[in-house]
């Protein structure tokens, strides 16, 4: 899991991705991956995280919910609650997780 | 927030002046930065600040603003109640707010303006979540109105900045400062780096919502024509110094001091 | 099951391993956070027996204000008898001889990883939680100094921001976890990675919740009985987790609930994540109270 984390660290290039932050600078990563301060991260990752998962698992459950087959009118209860919508472009089509928005 | 405000202040309000400077002075070295600068704006009123680059606009734009601190000298500005607040003895925190509610400022490059890894809905609902709005129905109607305000497709509210061009982004950025209903918008060389035609349907809708909206302006610009067109008066500053000072169109039309005529007979007539 | 104070044999430390002076520190930098409900104390954090990420913060927490009567529990992710719940059970045994236990009413201190017990706490008992990444603005604004300023001024705007975003792309507030609240009306806190199912645990607690982040060396408080109110919208409110299954163990409904699968085929079960809530459950039922 570490290498793979430094790995995808060093490929912003690659990807074509825009520099933001300093973990996609090739330079910083480097400098900053093997010091007292980094350690102790990627061992942490053996430590359970079940809980936290649970919870993720838990919300895109419910978000998938509404990708059932259902006509437009399904609306979940957590959804965009206005009245008269006249949001024609609104992202709660059927299947939220489908629009990429990254 | 309604995208088109009504006029709300009574008519003597227009005498009191929005903004009072006195002697105003940063510099950074010898004729670097602006000195002695004084100047008072009214409700609805458009200062246009011209001069090549290194004249000092940017720097006065920035002591206006609340952004640095002068060396000498004054900014009092009238607040929405009729108190004046001196700019430089308030709190940080009081300038921040009044940056956030009742001015805007519209920057020369829409991503220092904007923030680029949310919607265009989340950007002009930002203001007002800072005020304090929770509704999130009322936020993206407020989203939808001022898009429509900025001519900007409303289907586009949640699409990130990245995929708008560049006079979108500018637009948006104008969608994003107006929504919190300022009475006074600094503009830093909004047309910038926008071709001709982009431009002109830009300078077209602030204009529009200038004169819609009452709003004060101070615009800097090293573009006379955009002056000519958005501003009622001019200060044409030199080498940190404000050498004219007039209406839009006599400055332009009958410049007094020689480095204004050199400005003026410099531009480009088509 | 508890454990009675051995006498401590660790020679050569100072009890619960910190010395003296390094406690002193702490504990004045605690009565600023509990002071200052929700704000971010920096505090001199020491080098420890385990590296950042596995529980540093709390650790010195628990270290500052532990005395030989006090009884300590540790759970991770609820669970007590996980491998770093248990050393640092441990730890605390041998270098300071305090008694130790999994019964949540029976401990005066308890040091947390990510779960708040089902089990209700009372005035008389502290709550340390493992904090990793202390700052709630930090995914959106990466500059210190910047999200310093950020709650000096109360300028929040920019949380709402993130929610609005998720519901614009989802159709929900997509945090699962370490779900963002405002403490007593004033600052923002990140409440350590519980699940937001224990958010509504945090406010107005009777007991006193101590938040640790050793690599960050930040502290902060939540004192008894504070308003603790997790970010929403109005038309969009908090809602917290729901299973439609109870525990297959101790039968459940109301308890945070962890998914296990038993077999090739994907059959689950589901199991209350707080192991003592489910033992105590377990055994009212077996006699019959």
């Amino acid at each position: 899991m570490g290498m793979a984390l430094v790995d995808r660290a060093l490929r912003a290039d690659e990807y074509g991705e825009q520099v933001q932050g300093p973990a996609q600078d090739e330079e910083f990563v480097l400098m900053h991956c093997d010091n007292v301060e980094a350690a102790g991260f990627v061992s942490h990752l053996k430590l359970p995280h079940y809980v936290d998962f649970q919870a993720e698992l838990e919300l895109i459950r419910t978000l998938r919910r509404p990708a059932e087959p259902q006509a437009a009118d399904a609306r979940p209860a957590g959804a965009d609650s206005l009245e008269a919508s006249p949001l024609d472009a609104s992202p709660l089509k059927a299947s939220p997780l489908k629009e990429n928005r990254a | 927030m309604n995208a088109a405000q009504p006029l709300s202040q009574p008519l003597v309000d227009l005498d009191t002046p929005l903004l009072k400077v006195n002697g105003l002075t940063r510099l950074y070295g010898p004729d670097k930065g602006c000195q002695a600068v004084d100047f008072e704006l009214h409700p609805g009123e458009v200062l246009g600040i011209v001069g090549e680059s290194g004249s000092g606009k940017s720097t006065l734009l920035g002591l206006l603003s609340g952004r640095c601190v002068p060396d000498r000298g004054a900014v009092a500005y009238r607040a929405r109640g009729g108190a004046w607040v001196d700019l430089y003895a308030a709190s940080e925190a009081e300038r921040r707010t009044l940056l956030r509610t009742e001015w805007g400022f519209v920057e020369q490059n829409p991503r220092d303006g904007l923030r680029m890894g949310v919607s265009a809905g989340a950007n002009i609902g930002e203001r007002l979540m800072a005020q304090g709005d929770r509704h999130y129905g009322r936020l993206r109607q407020a989203g939808l109105d001022w898009l429509r305000q900025v001519e900007i497709d409303p289907a586009r509210i949640d699409d990130r900045p990245t995929t708008f061009s560049g006079g979108m982004q500018q637009r948006l950025q104008i969608a994003r400062n107006l929504v919190s209903g300022p009475r006074l918008v600094f503009m830093d060389e909004p047309t910038g780096g926008l071709d001709v035609s982009v431009q002109a349907r830009l300078l077209d809708l602030l204009r529009g919502l200038v004169r819609e909206l009452n709003l004060a302006v101070v615009i800097v610009t090293h573009d006379l024509a955009v002056a000519r067109l958005l501003a009622d008066r001019l200060m044409v500053m030199r080498r940190s110094r404000v050498v004219e000072t007039g209406l839009t169109d006599q400055v332009l039309d009958d410049p007094q001091h020689a480095y204004t005529q050199l400005l003026v007979s410099s531009v480009l007539q088509p | 099951m508890t454990a009675s104070p051995t006498t401590f044999d660790a020679p050569g430390y100072n009890f619960a391993y910190l010395d003296e002076q390094t406690k002193r520190m702490i504990r004045r930098a605690l009565l600023k956070a509990v002071a200052i409900p929700g704000y971010q104390v920096p505090f001199g954090g020491r080098e420890m027996p385990l590296p950042y990420g596995w529980g540093t913060g709390g650790m010195q927490l628990t270290a500052a204000i532990l005395g030989t009567d006090d009884v300590l529990k540790v759970i991770d992710q609820g669970a007590d008898d996980t491998t770093n719940a248990v050393s640092i059970r441990r730890f605390f045994a041998r270098t300071a001889g305090v008694a130790t236990t999994t019964r949540t009413p029976e401990a005066t201190v308890i040091q947390t990883r990510h779960r708040i017990p089902e089990t209700a706490l009372s005035n008389d008992q502290i709550l340390v939680f493992q904090v990793p990444i202390p700052e709630p603005l930090r995914f959106i604004e990466p500059s210190e100094s910047e999200t310093r300023t950020m709650h000096a001024l109360g300028d929040y705007g920019v949380m709402h921001v993130k929610l609005y975003e998720d519901i614009a792309t989802f159709g929900h507030i997509a945090t699962a976890y370490a779900y963002p609240v405002s403490v007593d009306g004033r600052y923002v806190m990140d409440p350590s990675p519980i699940p937001k199912f224990d958010n509504p645990k945090l406010d107005m607690n009777p007991a006193l919740m101590l938040f640790g982040a050793g690599r960050e060396k930040r502290l902060y408080a939540v004192p008894p009985y504070t308003r603790v109110e997790s970010l929403d919208f109005e038309d969009h409110p908090f809602a917290v987790q729901a299973w439609d299954e109870h525990c297959a163990v101790c039968g459940s409904r109301d308890s945070f609930l962890d998914e296990l699968i038993v077999d090739d085929a994907g059959g689950k079960r589901f199991v209350c994540s707080d192991t003592d809530y489910c033992t105590q459950r377990l055994s009212e039922q077996e006699t019959g109270r």
